[in-house]
This record gives structure tokens, C-alpha cells and sequence, in this order.
């Protein structure tokens, strides 16, 4: 009889948040009481620890048992509780000594045979404790390799309730992180098998260079969406901060549970996708991260942008600008990480003929192209740093460059503005303050001209043709915009901001 | 066992229940109270044992097992027989005409393994 206190983890959105468990055996007859908002695989708890520790060669305490989750007010779901859990209630029933559950936390959902299941976002788990200062992390051996990567914790793979008596008696051996398996395998898909569409690549290898917005518009089959899908070729591996926030979302969404995410992700929703799936949803059994989410740190591609409904294209408005979004419902307020580089692909008229170099067949009137391009909102639209009007090719192939002499070009160019900027805290051209580009980083002196012709575009349209600008000038490696860089980006941007028949 | 049922009209398993009753009652003589019905029966059940410790009166279930194998007696009782203990003990001050006093729950738990004494749990105030 007595009181015990164990550490946990539980998700909160895609982080890990430390969760206290207090367990008291005292008098009374036997039952089990959970507080502290537990979710319904919470309550179920009861049932797989007493069925894991008797099966583990424990007796169940036969008096009441009371577990208390703090904080209280956080709703908690999934059964990764459950080790601790069980625990705290060894320990407080005087089975283990308790002094051994100090200092340790513990992550795992237990089988009914006393066997530790892995559990959905256990790396998410395992960085909300190492920020709350844990320094050893119990967690389910599937889930060892993904945790190894945390810095600063010792991790010990548990396959059971048994196993992790074991540890916490001091028989443990910590997870080595040069264990870890890195996902860094490169997309087959190469920019070589694009042929043609000189501006178009060019437009992608600048939008790689500062990671800004693109707009690909063209007939259908023109090779918008292949350009799109060949954009995380051209792309850097993450840095390891990144590698890890990127890992952890995937874990919490269940896309990975065993390997590191080294390379930028690709989400390319379908434009039937409803806003839910598209920004993120609540449930009863917690947040779900949307594709801007899964797609963080990495590529949102959308194929058909003016097809999906207008509530997805207005609520990435959010972060296309702030790198993250904002989650109201009743269940839960908060924000989860987006910082996507977003590509939109787009026919120019309903029927996709319009414009075509070849053979004008379409019989769309003009009204109806004009409603159709302005389903990508003006507000939308702005935010876009990159248009391009891609044609048809004729019957001569083309010479095209192949993915790695592209990436490999990309590098250099963030190399440069990586050294240009970090007195100003950022890496990226499409980071860098308006108050920045205009006081601190000046044009080519033969440019100004040019900038101060922009005033039509306002304020935000002259802040992205410069961003733009400055990622062209690092791929040609000019010191600074030159009058042409400058207006390549304005060029780009105009025809990203164009709506209707000219 | 079995010869004792063919001599008696009683299951075994209620001798074994009325033995339980008559071992709880013994052990709630020695904290202290005074028994007052056993068995009490009305048309809505039966007590097991009505006590007075003091000034409250003990209205107590007693479950007798010969082993812990389909679980330990004290989780035998439930939300439900709580519940209808309730029941009883107003139709028992009632029918007693008992002015009013603290009324506290007790369960008694006997384990009587076929060799061995018998261990007796008691919980109060369930």
C-alpha cells in the first residue's frame, strides 16, 4: 500500500508533452480509477496492465487502486501510458522499490502477455521529455532506432514489462545512435527525363535556390506535374534539426516509425481533398496533421490548383506567409509546423486548350477562363514568387540537364546566401524581413532603376521580386542583383499575379 | 463433501457461504461490534450481517471463496451489490423503525482453502 510516481509522455498536436503519473494503492475494494481527462485508450489501460502484470508473474493489488495524470487538463489519448502506468503501479503496491522509477521516463503500450507494443509518434514523445529535462527514456524496442537520434538521453529499448524491470534494476544498455538508419534515398524521378521547357527549369532551379512559391500554367501534358514532382531531387538533404522535426511529425502521423527522414518530403494532395485533410483536423482520439503538415520542411504540390475547393486554397494563405498553421476547433487551439515550399499547377481555361502555341482549339469563352484562372485568388496569388507559362514542344527533343548537376548548382547558390545572411539569423532568400532587403541588402547600383519602377506591385509584390532577385544573382553568382536579375524576377512574378485573356 | 450434501438439503456452496458468514461474524465480535441480525432477510434480499460499532450501524456483505482462481471475493462485489445494499439497509432502518444515524458499508472476504485456515479480509466503508 502506498504512493508511487512514474513519467510518461503523451501527444499534443505533433509534440511530446511530459506527462506526471501518480499511482496510490489504499484501502478499499479492488477497482481501478483513471483521472486526469484520460481518452478512451487511456481507460482501457486498466485492462492490458492488469492482464500484462499478472502474466509478468505479479499479483494485482486487491484493494483500489487511483492513477492520477497531471497535467489534468490536457486530454490524453493512446496507450503509450500504459508502461508507466503498470509501473508506478508495481512500485506503489511495493512490488519494485519506487526510488527506481526516478529520473527515467517511459514510453510503451503493453500486450496482455506483459509485452511492450511500439507506439504512433514515439520520437514526438520522446523530444517533448528530453525539453522537460529526462535524461533516459524507456521506449518500445521498434521504436528504439527513431529515438536514438534525440541528443542529450540515454535510450533503452524495452520488448517487455519484464525487460524493462530489468533496465530499471540497472542490466540496461543504452541505444547507440550510429544505429540509426537514415531514409536518404534519392527519388528515381530525374530532371533529365524532362525535355525541353528551358524556362520552366529554370524557374524550378531558382524556386530550389530561395525556396519560393511556384506557379506552373500550361496545357495539359505539358510536363507540369513532372517538373513539380522532380523538385526534392533538386533539393539539399535536411540539416539534422530538421531531420528530426520532420521524423517526428511522420511518426505522429504513423508514416515512419524505424527510419530517419533525411530527404525534403513531397505531399501532392488530390483536389478532391477536403480542407481537413489538406490543413489539419481534430478528432476524438487527438490532432491529425494535414498534408502542409506532412509536408513540412519539404515540397506541397498542387496539381489542378484552381479545381480544390476554395477553403483549402485560402487556408494555406496562412503558411505560405507564417510557416505554420493555426488549428481552431473546440477540441483543441494551437498551431502545427508548416513550412512548405508550395508549387501550384494549373490549366489555363477549363477545357486546357487555351493558348496553345500549336493549334488554338479551345472553345472556352472569356468570361469563363477569366473565372476559372481567378479560383486562385488574387490573395492567393500574390504570395506566389514564381509564374511560368510552359508550351508544347515541337517534335525535336531536347538536351536536358540531369538532376544532380541542378542540385549540385542549387547548393552553391544556398551556400552563398547562407553566408550573406546569417548576421541577419536566416539561410533562405524567401526569409529575409522586407525591412532587410530594403535598408541592408542593396541592388546593383545599374538596378535601381529598375527597383524603383516596381512601386505598382506594392509593398509585399516589390519584397518578393527582390527575394526572387537575389536567389537568381546566387545562382549566377553575381555579387548582388544585377538590372537583369531583377527584371527576370519581376517578369516571373507578373506572370505569376496574370489572370484572364490578355 | 459430497456425502455431506447427500444427508443435508443444503448446496455446498451455501454451507460454504453460511460458514463464511459465521467466520465474519466472529471477526466482527472481535473488533468490537455488536452483531445485531444475521441474515436478515425482506422481500427484496438479504443482509449477510448487520452490526453496530459504536454509533454507527454496519450494514456488511460477506463473500466466502475456496480460491483466488476466478479472482480474490473482495472483487466479487460490485457496483451493483453495492447498490442493492443500499436498498436494503433504508427498507432495514425502516422496517426497524431505527431513528437516524451514520449507516457505514463494510464487505467481509473469506478465503478457505481445502487445507489451511481461512484468511478474512475486511474493508470498511466501501
Amino acid at each position: 500500500m502506498g504512493l508511487a510516481r512514474a513519467s510518461g509522455a503523451v501527444l499534443d498536436g505533433v509534440r511530446g508533452v511530459l506527462i506526471d503519473i501518480e499511482v496510490h494503492v489504499g484501502p478499499g475494494l479492488p477497482s481501478v480509477g483513471i483521472v486526469g481527462l484520460p481518452g478512451a485508450s487511456v481507460n482501457e489501460a486498466r485492462w492490458r496492465i492488469r492482464s500484462a502484470i499478472q502474466n509478468s508473474g505479479y499479483p494485482w493489488p486487491d484493494s483500489r487502486v487511483t492513477v492520477s495524470l497531471a497535467p489534468s487538463e490536457l486530454p490524453k489519448h493512446g496507450a503509450g501510458l500504459d508502461l508507466p502506468m503498470a509501473l508506478a503501479i508495481l512500485a506503489s503496491s511495493g512490488r519494485i522499490p519506487g526510488h527506481c522509477l526516478v529520473g527515467v521516463a517511459l514510453i510503451g503500450e503493453l500486450a496482455l502477455d506483459g509485452g511492450v507494443r511500439p507506439v504512433r509518434g514515439a520520437l514526438a514523445l520522446a523530444l517533448g521529455l528530453v525539453e522537460r529535462g529526462c535524461r533516459s527514456v524507456i521506449v518500445p524496442h521498434d521504436n528504439a532506432t527513431e529515438c536514438a537520434v534525440v541528443p542529450g538521453v540515454e535510450i533503452f529499448a524495452v520488448d517487455s514489462l519484464a525487460a524493462a524491470l530489468r533496465t530499471l534494476a540497472g542490466e540496461g544498455v543504452p541505444v547507440r545512435a550510429d544505429d540509426v538508419v537514415h531514409d536518404d534515398h534519392h527519388s528515381h524521378l530525374d530532371l533529365q527525363d524532362v525535355q525541353g521547357q528551358s524556362q520552366a527549369r529554370w524557374a524550378l532551379e531558382i524556386a530550389a535556390a530561395g525556396g519560393h512559391h511556384l506557379l506552373l500554367l500550361g496545357n495539359p501534358g505539358v510536363g507540369k506535374t513532372m517538373l513539380a514532382e522532380r523538385l526534392p531531387g533538386i533539393l539539399p538533404d535536411l540539416d539534422d534539426e530538421s531531420t528530426r522535426e520532420v521524423t517526428a511529425i511522420h511518426s505522429v502521423a504513423g508514416l515512419t516509425h524505424d527510419r530517419m527522414v533525411r530527404r525534403p518530403p513531397f505531399q501532392a494532395p488530390h483536389c478532391s481533398a477536403s480542407s481537413a485533410a489538406v490543413l489539419g483536423s481534430v478528432r476524438r482520439s487527438g490532432v491529425v496533421p494535414g498534408a502542409v503538415t506532412l509536408a513540412h520542411r519539404g515540397v506541397l504540390f498542387l496539381d489542378e490548383a484552381p479545381e480544390f475547393d476554395r477553403d483549402v486554397l485560402e487556408g494555406l494563405r496562412q503558411p505560405m506567409e507564417s510557416r505554420a498553421i493555426a488549428i481552431h476547433r473546440a477540441g483543441w487551439l494551437g498551431s502545427l509546423p508548416a513550412d512548405v515550399q508550395m508549387v501550384l499547377a494549373a490549366n489555363p481555361c477549363p477545357c486546357g486548350h487555351y493558348n496553345q502555341a500549336v493549334t488554338d482549339s479551345c472553345l472556352c469563352r472569356s468570361d469563363r477562363i477569366r473565372a476559372y484562372q481567378s479560383r486562385i485568388s488574387g490573395p492567393v496569388r500574390s504570395r506566389l514568387d514564381l509564374g511560368v507559362n510552359m508550351h508544347a514542344l515541337g517534335a525535336a527533343s531536347l538536351d536536358s540537364e540531369d538532376t544532380r548537376s541542378v542540385r549540385d548548382r542549387v547548393w552553391e547558390a544556398r551556400v552563398r546566401a547562407a553566408h550573406r545572411l546569417g548576421r541577419f539569423g536566416v539561410s533562405l532568400n524567401c526569409r529575409v524581413p522586407g525591412r532587410i532587403l530594403t535598408d541592408e541588402l542593396s541592388v546593383d547600383p545599374g538596378a535601381q532603376d529598375t527597383v524603383t519602377e516596381l512601386a505598382d506591385l506594392g509593398m509585399r509584390g516589390l519584397h518578393r521580386c527582390l527575394r526572387v532577385a537575389w536567389s537568381i544573382a546566387d545562382l549566377r553568382a553575381h555579387e548582388r542583383p544585377t538590372r537583369d536579375d531583377v527584371r527576370e524576377a519581376v517578369d516571373f512574378y507578373r506572370a505569376a499575379q496574370q489572370v484572364g485573356v490578355p | 463433501m459430497t456425502e455431506h450434501s447427500t444427508r443435508s438439503s443444503i448446496a455446498p456452496k451455501d454451507a460454504l457461504g453460511a460458514y463464511g458468514e459465521g467466520l465474519a461474524a466472529e471477526f466482527l465480535r472481535g473488533q468490537g461490534m455488536v452483531i445485531l441480525h444475521r441474515n436478515w432477510r425482506c422481500e427484496v434480499g438479504e443482509i449477510d450481517v448487520v452490526a453496530r460499532d459504536g454509533d454507527a450501524l454496519v450494514i456488511c456483505e460477506v463473500k466466502t471463496r475456496r480460491s483466488v482462481s476466478h479472482g480474490t471475493p473482495l472483487e466479487a462485489v460490485g457496483r451493483r451489490k453495492l447498490g442493492k445494499l443500499r436498498h436494503l439497509a433504508l427498507r432495514y432502518v425502516t422496517e426497524q423503525r431505527i431513528g437516524p444515524r451514520v449507516i457505514r458499508f463494510d464487505v467481509v472476504g473469506v478465503i478457505q482453502p481445502w487445507d489451511g485456515p481461512p484468511i478474512v479480509q475486511h474493508v470498511r466503508n466501501v
